[in-house]
């Protein structure tokens, strides 16, 4: 009677408890019913990890988890998944909408099971619903943990929680309780292990962010940013801006600051024509009219008093800036000025930016020289820097 | 045990159950479109000149790579603000692009300046084809750029429509800056060079250390001679002209003819003349050395032909000129009845630099 007290106690303390959990976490399951159990535990540390969790996403990988307590060898697990509920013994497992494990499907062993048919022999019945997988030998074990993944499953379409139920077995032949596998009838005989899970599918968050187009370009002879560059006059020769000796290559720079966005980089462009003293005509032909450039190409600065020139380099790269090779990436002491390439349309090719990059800053030097023979004048040429980039 | 029929060992067994969660995932979707446009890749916009309110032209190019939409109109939109296509569009302050010109395309045939286009807003229409994949460019030209420096944006979008209405198919943004230019200046000073002696070494001036010539005792037997030189040098761009200044050989109101025209040395006539040849007769004087623009005049140019006439032109350059040397050869005969005395001249050299 103590006995019988005790074990009713026992079942109207764990009917309480079973009711609150169930009030809690399971609302739809009713009731206590006469069916077939497994004999051995509720495996612990069990989880199912999602490679998506986007509704209807197919290629999914499920990474079957738990840790089954019994001492046995394990021949067969059964994994059904549910759209209602997690438990172990309820006959109603509805295939959540959507859902789908492939015919064949693709598992991929991590640890307690291993070798045999497990991966081989995966097989899904119930319409995609259960996966089931068996070796015929089977792996000892006890309290071990068991992981595998699934991988080819489609999520179910219905957005929220779904459940999935896990089952080990100790025999997998012909007339077994894995064998006759059922939803509330999982078999009490060679049954052992089982547990349940709840899984999810969750909308999908769409981030966004918009990273504009970009450059900033700016030519100047003071400053060290375009924030603050000013100045825009060069004037060359000595401190009255005079080319006062005819054996002295006077020299004078200005910079240009890149900064742009642009992968595919930006080329800067030199335009303008000869420095001349008079407005027209300015070209090459007119060597009474200007001054000279030194070529067309680098070339080096000479001393003699017969000879003038005029020209220019890029004298100082910024980071991921190149010059244009051979025209104005001349070594100190040589100068160019290509007159039929600064005079077309877009210009000639300066520099240019290897790809994106923050602000940089690089020095152009211009030089002139005057011969006995240039005729005496104010000599000017207004140059125009052009920035392309490439997005 | 079993009570009521139930196997309550297997029933306690039950409980509690634990339910694990599968891990939730949240998905990050990186698209600003679901299924809509997508950029056109490789795409500029290469402007001919970047001072402010210039006219220019404008080198647009892109790849459409969205193969399978028919494209009836481009639209190129131009922005001070954003090159964002979802943004509203500010017309940069003096563009104008409302007189534009297309002047060439490729890549994408058929395509001409439609209605609708604006002051910052162009759209290329043609009867919507699919596009051929080949990367596209325009050039235009006749556009004002804005008025201010700094940097503008430019935006594109494909549509099948042929007037730039609907969704977009494809999209992107390019960005041009507007800069100062650089104004290089520079003075080259007026100059001449000129300098007068008896002997003068090389081109150097200051190497001149004598200014008088003493042409000994007159004979009527032979020719009296000797010589001076000087150097000039001069960036006039209309050149030079050296003048001779002064009066022949006299002595108080006794005179020795000056030659002219231009005649050959006479020994036992009186006479007085010049040139700037090299001479055999008699043996005296050089050719002229260095640049080599000066021109000397004709009456003077003769080898052993002499003349003298106070202002004339004895040499003259039509541009600039280096360091150049002439030597001046004097001849002086008399005659018989030549009166005695000392007879002097002083020789002014005038150099006119016609800048």
């Amino acid at each position: 009677m103590v006995s019988i007290n005790r074990q009713l106690r026992r079942i109207q303390t764990a009917a309480a408890a079973l009711g609150l959990l169930t009030a809690a976490l399971l609302p739809s399951f009713s009731g206590a019913v006469v069916y077939a159990f497994p004999t051995g535990a509720q495996v612990t540390n069990r989880s199912i990890k999602l490679s998506s969790a986007k509704q209807s996403d197919t290629g999914v990988s499920y990474d079957v988890k738990f840790t089954s307590p019994s001492n046995y060898t394990v021949k067969g697990i059964v994994v059904d998944f549910c759209a209602g509920s997690p438990i172990v013994g309820d006959a109603t497992c509805v295939k959540p909408t959507g859902f789908s494990i492939p015919a064949s499907p693709t598992i991929t062993l991590t640890s307690g099971i291993s070798g045999g048919t497990w991966v081989s022999g995966a097989t899904a019945v119930n319409t995609n619903r259960t996966l089931k997988i068996s070796d015929t030998t089977g792996n000892a074990i006890n309290n071990a943990a068991i992981e595998f993944t699934i991988t080819g499953v489609t999520n179910t379409s219905t957005l929220g929680t779904f459940y999935a139920r896990v089952v080990t077995y100790n025999a997998e032949g012909a007339g077994t309780d894995y064998a006759n596998y059922v939803a509330g009838t999982e078999g009490s005989t060679t049954a052992v292990d089982y547990g349940g899970f709840a899984l999810s599918t969750a909308a999908q968050l769409n981030v966004t962010a918009k990273v504009q187009e970009s450059l900033v370009f700016c030519v100047y002879t003071t400053g060290a940013t375009c924030a603050g560059a000013t100045g825009t006059a060069v004037p060359l020769g000595d401190a009255n801006g005079v080319l006062s000796s005819y054996s002295t290559n006077y020299t004078n720079t200005a910079n240009f600051n890149v900064a742009s966005n642009a992968q595919g980089g930006v080329i800067v462009n030199l335009k303008g024509e000869n420095i001349c003293r008079v407005a027209s005509p300015c070209g090459l032909a007119n060597t009474g009219n200007i001054i000279v450039p030194s070529g067309t190409s680098c070339t080096a600065d000479v001393a003699t008093t017969g000879t003038e020139q005029f020209g220019l380099r890029v004298s100082a790269l910024g980071s991921g800036v190149s010059a244009a090779s051979g025209n104005y990436g001349c070594g100190s002491g040589s100068h160019a000025f290509n007159e039929v390439g600064t005079m077309g349309t877009y210009g000639e090719e300066l520099a240019r930016t290897s790809g994106a990059g923050d602000e940089v800053q690089s020095t152009v030097e211009f030089m002139a020289k005057a011969a006995t023979t240039t005729e005496a004048g104010i000599y000017t040429t207004t140059l125009s820097m052009i920035a392309t980039g490439t997005y | 045990m079993h009570v009521w029929g139930l196997n309550i060992d297997q029933l306690l067994k039950k409980i509690p159950i634990c339910i694990s969660v599968a891990l939730l995932l949240i998905g990050v979707a990186p698209h600003v479109f679901a299924a809509g446009p997508t950029q056109l890749p490789n795409r500029y916009d290469k402007i001919s000149g970047s001072g402010a309110s210039s006219t220019t032209s404008h080198t647009i190019g892109f790849n459409i790579t969205n193969l399978s939409v028919p494209v009836g109109s481009i639209t190129i939109e131009f922005c001070s603000n954003s090159p964002l296509i979802e943004d509203p569009c500010t017309p940069p302050a003096g563009f104008d692009a409302s007189i534009a010109n297309l002047n060439s395309s490729s890549g994408e045939p058929g395509f001409s300046i439609g209605p609708g286009s604006t002051a910052n807003k162009i759209i290329l229409t043609r009867p919507a084809s699919l596009p051929t994949g080949s990367p596209a460019q325009f050039i235009f030209s006749n556009l004002t750029n804005p008025s201010s420096t700094g940097s503008y944006f430019t935006r594109l979008q494909t549509f099948t429509s042929t007037d730039g209405s609907g969704l977009p198919i494809q999209y992107g943004g390019m960005v041009f800056a507007i800069v100062s230019p650089l104004s290089i200046t520079t003075e080259v000073p007026p100059y001449l060079t000129f300098c007068v002696g008896v002997t003068i070494v090389g081109m150097d001036c200051s190497s001149i250390n004598a200014y008088f010539i003493d042409v000994g005792e007159l004979s009527t037997q032979a020719v009296r001679a000797a010589s001076s030189e000087f150097v000039i040098a001069t960036n006039a761009a209309n050149g030079y002209s050296i003048i001779i200044s002064g009066a022949t050989l006299t002595s108080g109101s006794h005179v020795i003819p000056a030659i002219t025209p231009a005649n050959t040395s006479a020994p036992g006539t009186s006479q007085f003349g010049l040139n700037l040849r090299a001479n055999s007769s008699p043996n005296i004087g050089n050719e002229p050395s260095g640049y080599l623009a000066g021109i000397i005049a004709g009456s003077y140019a003769t080898p052993n032909k002499f003349q003298f006439v106070n202002g004339d032109t004895l040499v003259s350059s039509a541009s600039t000129s280096d360091y150049e040397k002439f030597t001046t050869s004097y001849i002086t005969n008399v005659s018989g009845v030549q009166e005695a005395g000392i007879y002097t001249t002083t020789m002014t050299y005038i150099a006119l630099a016609n800048f």
